[in-house]
């Protein structure tokens, strides 16, 4: 297999292809850059940016985007709305107005009072007539779900390219097609740390949401990506991040947002009702992990 | 020629208004439909689709007995 790497979506994608199929790479790398210029909400020309600006009005969209606010809105649906796509106000609120890499470390304080979530109830979509209406004072932020979709789309991609086998990782969404030469599963590191764990991934995806890595100081106010959607103001979780296996990264991606929204014990139920493997780094460090997870095997001490 | 187009055009108008019309009052017909009215099922049909390998396990990424990982989640 041979690595390849490059830059979208705010985050370095990943693939491995097998060494004679490297020219599926530039199929990968055309869908990211395409979903990037669409979907980017830092972007202010994207198609979302745009329908973002048009509040109050049905608009005609293309497939790919009305396909994302309803893959979007269904999770918001499936989960009571504890994921909600429609958080983009409240996270302008905290200072995450631009890609996280061109964000100065600190911010000036605000006076502006959190709100909740829930704008994604108000939303009209009609499928027929592929319109999108956005009710005043709403906007979407398509972020992780958008990345996560991208990635499945891109293992279908290559699939139908006649790849035998990839693995595409894009900043904390992965997912897996085939097996790689002579071996039982993808060895894949879970998370941020990198004396973590490995796991033998067959098949399906894998996703990580925490905040490890994007946090930032409001006045004296520590600030993190991940909303309540029930405040509107950052996750206050007793976890530091939590990895989640499902079939798709879409899912994957969502449960793990969740998840960590939830906290380690109601975020255990949440996944455990809807037969999700997980595994979660708490606030102290310590780990556990919920459903088909593997267990740990210590090579080391045998 | 144009003038039934412009028939046509009136026509699908008033077509348009009284569907419309006849929809505003009738829950029956919710197209187009509201987000909070969305069924489309997002994890049910998604929940067995991975799967990890039951024989080897997690492992420890510094564990010499066993190969290298391939890749690393990252965090989004």
């Amino acid at each position: 297999m041979r690595a390849h790497r490059f830059a979208a979506m705010g985050s370095e994608v990943h693939v491995l292809l097998p060494s004679d199929r490297g020219d599926a790479i530039t199929h990968v790398r055309e869908l990211f850059v395409d979903w990037e210029r669409r979907l980017s909400r830092f972007l202010p020309h994207s198609e979302l940016s745009q329908l973002n600006g048009r509040l109050g009005q049905p608009v005609i969209v293309t497939p790919l985007l009305f396909e994302a606010i309803s893959a979007g809105v269904a999770a918001a649906s499936a989960t009571e709305g504890m994921f909600d796509p429609t958080l983009l106000p409240q996270l302008r609120r905290i200072g995450y107005s631009d890609s996280f890499d061109r964000m100065p470390p600190s911010l000036a304080a605000t006076d502006e009072a959190p709100r909740e979530g829930g704008d994604w109830r108000r939303i009209v979509l009609d499928r027929r007539s592929r319109t999108v209406l956005l009710p005043p004072g709403c906007a979407i932020d398509l972020g992780g779900i958008a990345k996560g979709m991208a990635t499945d789309s891109a293992i279908g991609l290559v699939r139908r390219k006649g790849v035998k086998a990839a693995l595409i990782s894009a900043g904390g969404d992965l997912c897996v097609h085939g097996l790689p030469p002579a071996a039982r599963a993808w060895r894949v590191l879970v998370g941020s740390d990198p004396s973590g764990e490995v796991v033998p991934l067959v098949r399906g995806a894998l996703a990580t949401s925490g905040v490890t890595r994007r946090h930032w100081l409001q006045g004296e106010a520590r600030r993190h990506h991940l909303l309540d959607p029930r405040t509107g103001d950052p996750a206050a979780s007793d976890l530091r991040e939590v990895t989640v296996a499902a079939s798709t990264c879409e899912v994957a991606e969502v449960a793990a947002t969740v998840c960590f929204a939830l906290g380690a014990r109601l975020g255990t139920k949440f996944l455990t009702s809807r037969g999700l493997a997980g595994r979660m780094t708490h606030e102290n460090g310590m780990t556990s992990t919920v459903g088909p997870w593997p267990p740990v095997r210590h090579l080391d001490a045998a | 020629m144009a003038s039934a187009l412009g028939f046509a055009a009136l026509f699908g108008l008033v077509t348009q208004h009284v569907v419309k019309g006849a929809s505003a009052g009738t829950a029956a017909t919710p197209s187009p439909r509201s987000a909070t009215a969305n069924t489309v099922p997002f994890f049910d049909a998604n929940a067995s689709g991975f799967a990890f390998d039951e024989g080897s396990g997690a492992t420890a990424p510094q564990s010499a007995a066993a190969p290298p990982p391939v890749a690393q989640t990252s965090v989004s």
